[in-house]
């Protein structure tokens, strides 16, 4: 049974379900019968659809190893490539901080190429993202929008992901074949989920980019003497008017948290003095060295509210995007619906435990030439008995077979009665003592199945009456009392096939009275 | 405690698998008009998350019940030591086969089920019941009589009388069509027998109905999912550019039309087995297109490339090689370059499109003509394809486990048209629906939306059908 039953699937989930899936259909109904009723028990009534699902897939898992070690593969598939991707951002977040921040004390840091390097330029990196998280049908309305998201898609750092899995060994390989679009028939119906898994590492690497680029800032602030300035070629002619209009950049830039640290704003003074030229470049004293040193505060905010927070924004709206597309993959997978709906009935079981034992009987098949009246007879009926209360007069049939004795047995009449007619007939003697000769007629009601007790009757008569005196069976039908009307030709059939079990040849089932009468 | 059981018993052929085979929906049991179908108890526990909550047992009718009625009467002690008579019974005759069916009928009775006994009112009450009702009166049991007319009720009150001197309550129920509030009523009458009973068998009514609302739920998804997966499925067929496209059309609309009846054929299927009828045969007269002029034409590229994608890349790709000569004239080309470049490279897409169609890249063609089959347009062709469902459902959802033959949904236009009119704020708001769904791609989000609403729209369609009134006319609830 499953430990826990959770309502989110995570990539790994929809991989293996849609394999756990594949490999239920050669399975028995049976097999799987029982699995889902195993599984019902551990859903909630109401449980969504997705639920239901990631329920099955455990206890698929714990019943099923090759599927629990290919969930375990495509986990530890996603965790390192999750992993590789962050360790590759964090090299080159690293990398570019260190580079950056080259100062050999010869010059200065150049606080516009830390930001331009740190911030601006992965910054821009934001719009092919944006691009590439257009909606499809957005997309489609803008000329070469699907062109353009391509290319973006291209140059994401999630891309990265599948060079990785180069490096993976092969089991871990397939466990992805699902998200590296392998499974072509399927590409459509994953494509949100794999667009999704690509943003989400590429926001993942770009974070970790950022995170890096930060720390590395501190660290480099905190462990090493950095002197700062800026400088440019786009100059007004005025050194004061040009520092002013780079101290109205910096306030701008640090207008989001001027209020809660206003040091981290570099002064017109600082900026003022940290303007270097490198055709004239003066060596740095020691104490303006530590003046210079004061733009690490907004150099190490700057990249935290524009480099990290961003991108730790993006990362979490990738992430719901992925976990989103996840669930509309989990619900739009061939078979879940129906799995889903299958557990949910089994819930409630009304079916037999057992199969039905003893070979299924053919039904009676209609014979026409059988149901047509047989030629008339003439027999000498010297008895008709009434079984079990058949609603017809007795002058009816003493009307019908002239010359016959008319007697009652079965229904309300208890079955030493019913020998006794018996005895009586196969003495030859009517009711009043009187030797006769001739067949026997019985009337039944044609409504009701002939019983065994019917069985039983007919055979003590025949013991009694002995062989080669023609037993009669006349079916007769709900308006009986008129005329002796027949039973219906499927009750007829039904009394003639049971009766012909018995091999008596001697006894016959009639359709019409008119057939044994003169 | 012990789950409450009921033992179906009877007179051959009236009926007793019927109404087991309609309260346990279950069309496997066997069911003809040949006396001794069914040879041995069987159990149906009726289970809620493996809970039994009660059971009911299917029995093989009264054969020899005079001369069973002989040997108690032979015996009888005694009102008081009646039930345990007929438990001795039971034990004395137990493997023999005289008295098999007789002894396979008592067996669960002697162990503490309720009585149901099930008579025909389409025909007479008759003497050769007494002893049956003699018998069963004997056991001591809480009993029930239901009748079943099978056929023409012509007989049901004097049933009603004979009967109820015998047993306490009285029901009549054509178990065949019994719709499911009368099948429920009956199994509430079932725990009535006796107090201790009552709790759990009106839990599993409860259970019961929370399931067929489950089924209606499940059913309108079903369909919901069909129309979207009709409503946007399109055949395809990729040609050489100077291929004549006639020859295609004839294939493409017959793979289309096959198509669009699988998937009608498959939720149907999915439908009845919603409703345990998994293999049940249909009657239904086939879809017909409503529409035959969906063949259109477009060219395509390789990497999915459309000519208006190849002037937008290329006239991109021409605007940036300009902005290179703008940069190095320094701006003073006043952006000349960009603009040339771009309408250049714009003008080689345009032209260049079809040349690549020609090219061939490892002997397959780099383009060509696409023909495309679908997807119907017609306003009209989700609408019928939902009533056909809805009809379709409902024939199902009132059909009993125990009807045997074909499944027969008439869905003429006729019927379809009398279905009942939809809301003019209902029409506009499915039309919305469905022109969100032909929009949406599968495994989207807005995908699953707008099936979400779809089905609750249907939900609520196939409760009108059913008769059940609609608490929201003229449209979907507001989300």
């Amino acid at each position: 049974m499953p430990t826990s039953v959770h309502s989110q699937p995570d990539i790994a989930d929809v991989v293996v379900l849609a394999r756990a899936l594949e490999r239920d259909e050669g399975r028995p109904p049976g097999e799987l019968r029982a699995r889902e009723r195993r599984v019902a028990h551990s859903v909630p009534p109401d449980g969504a659809p997705e639920s239901v699902a990631l329920a099955w897939l455990e206890v698929v898992k714990d019943e099923d190893e090759a599927v629990r070690a290919l969930h375990q593969r495509a986990e530890t598939a996603v965790h390192l490539t999750g992993f590789f991707i962050v360790l590759a951002g964090m090299l080159l977040g690293w990398g570019a901080t260190l580079a950056a921040f080259y100062f050999d004390g010869s010059g200065r840091v150049n606080a516009v190429s830390v930001l331009a390097l740190l911030v601006v330029l992965p910054g821009l990196m934001i719009l092919p993202f944006g691009l590439a998280a257009l909606p499809p049908p957005v997309m489609r309305r803008i000329p070469g929008g699907g062109v353009l998201a391509g290319l973006a898609r291209v140059f994401s750092p999630g891309r990265l992901a599948p060079l990785f899995w180069r490096i993976f060994p092969g089991d871990l390989r397939d466990a992805l074949a699902l998200l590296s679009g392998r499974l072509g028939k399927q590409r459509q119906l994953y494509a949100a989920l794999q667009k999704w898994a690509l943003l989400r590492w590429s926001q993942m690497f770009a974070v970790a980019f950022q995170i890096t680029a930060l720390v590395a800032c501190v660290v480099l602030v905190v462990f090493t003497d950095l002197a700062f300035g800026w400088s440019t070629t786009l100059t007004t002619g005025d050194p004061a008017e040009d520092a002013r209009r780079a101290h109205r950049i910096t306030s701008a830039i640090t207008a989001p948290w001027n209020w809660a640290v206003e040091d981290a704003r570099p002064s017109l003074e600082l900026i003022e003095e940290s303007r270097y030229y490198r055709a004239a470049s003066e060596p740095v004293s020691r104490e303006q060295a530590a003046r210079l040193g004061g733009w690490w505060r907004f150099i190490a905010l700057t990249i935290a509210v524009y480099g990290v927070l961003p991108r730790v924004l993006l990362l979490a709206f990738a992430r719901s995007r992925l976990r989103a597309a996840a669930r509309a993959a989990v619900l739009d997978a061939p078979g879940v619906s129906a799995l889903s709906r299958r557990i949910h009935r089994a819930r409630i079981e009304t079916h037999a435990v057992e199969a039905e034992t003893g070979a299924e009987r053919a039904p009676v098949a209609p014979d026409a030439a059988a149901d047509a009246a047989s030629p008339a007879i003439a027999r000498d009926i010297r008895a008709v008995i009434n079984w079990s209360g058949v609603p017809v007069g007795a002058d009816v049939l003493t009307t019908a077979f002239r010359g016959a004795g008319v007697f009652a047995a079965g229904g309300a009449a208890a079955v030493h009665d019913d020998l006794a007619l018996a005895r009586q007939l196969g003495a030859n003697v009517d009711g009043a003592g009187s030797e006769t000769r001739g067949d026997v007629l019985i009337v039944v009601k044609g409504w009701e199945p002939p019983l065994l007790e019917f069985g039983d009757f007919l055979k003590t008569l025949r013991g009694a009456v002995g062989r080669g005196t023609m037993i009669l069976v006349l079916p007769l039908g709900l308006d009986a009392g008129v005329a002796l009307a027949p039973a219906a030709p499927a009750q007829f059939r039904l009394w003639r096939d049971k009766l012909a079990a018995s091999g008596d040849p001697w006894l016959r089932v009639i359709a019409s009275h008119a057939e044994v009468s003169a | 405690m012990s789950a409450p059981a009921f033992a179906i018993v009877g007179h051959p052929n009236k009926g007793k698998s019927s109404l087991v085979a309609t309260l346990a929906r279950d069309a496997s049991v066997r069911i003809g008009p040949e006396p001794g179908t069914t040879v041995h108890a069987r159990e149906f526990p009726m289970r809620v998350g493996g809970k039994v909550l009660y059971t009911l047992v299917d029995t093989p009718g009264f054969q020899r019940a005079r001369a069973a009625l002989d040997w108690l009467k032979a015996h009888d002690t005694g009102a008081a030591s009646r039930p345990a008579l007929v438990e001795r019974f039971v034990r004395e005759h137990e493997g023999e086969e005289r008295f098999r069916n007789e002894c396979e009928l008592l067996r669960p009775v002697v162990a503490g089920a309720g009585l149901i006994y099930v008579v025909d009112g389409a025909t007479p009450y008759g003497p050769e019941y007494d002893a049956e009702m003699e018998i069963l009166r004997w056991t001591g049991q809480p009993s029930l009589a239901v009748i079943n007319p099978i056929g023409v009720p012509r007989f049901v009150e004097p049933w009603r009388l004979a009967l109820e001197q015998f047993f306490r309550v009285v029901r009549v129920l054509d178990v065949q069509q019994a719709p499911f509030e009368q099948q429920l009523e009956l199994l509430r009458a079932f725990g009535q027998m006796r107090e201790s009973w009552r709790r759990p068998v009106e839990e599993a009514v409860a259970a019961l109905i929370e399931n067929r609302a489950r089924q209606d739920d499940d059913a309108a998804r079903v369909i919901a999912e069909m129309i979207a997966e009709a409503l946007t499925h399109r055949e395809t067929k990729d040609i050489a550019k100077d291929e004549d496209p006639t020859r295609h059309s004839a294939s493409l609309e017959n793979n289309y039309n096959r198509r669009i009846r699988q998937f009608e054929a498959r939720a149907r299927r999915e439908v009845e087995a919603i409703y345990g009828f998994d293999e049940v045969d249909r009657e239904e007269v086939d879809m017909t297109l409503l529409e035959t002029d969906l063949l259109s034409r477009e060219s395509w590229l390789a990497f999915g490339l459309k000519r208006r994608d190849l002037v937008v890349v290329s006239a991109t790709g021409g605007a940036i090689a300009g902005g290179v000569v703008d940069s190095a004239l320094l701006g003073a080309s006043f952006l000349v370059g960009s603009v040339v470049g771009g309408v250049i490279g714009g003008a080689l897409g345009y032209f260049s499109s079809d040349k690549l169609a020609d090219l061939k890249l490892l002997r397959q063609p780099m383009g060509g003509v696409r023909l495309r089959f679908g997807p119907s347009r017609n306003v009209q062709f989700p609408f019928v394809l939902l009533r056909r469902a809805v009809l379709h459902h409902a024939v199902v959802a009132a059909r009993t486990h125990a009807q045997r033959g074909a499944l027969k949904v008439e869905s003429s236009s006729e019927r379809l048209r009398l279905m009942g009119d939809l809301s003019a704020g209902r029409t506009r708001e499915l039309a919305r629906l469905f022109e969100r769904l032909r929009r949406s791609e599968p495994g989207t989000e807005s995908r699953a939306a707008a099936l979400s609403y779809l089905t609750e729209a249907i939900s609520q369609l196939m409760s009108a059908e059913a008769g059940i009134p609609d608490e929201n006319p003229e449209g979907l609830r507001e989300r």
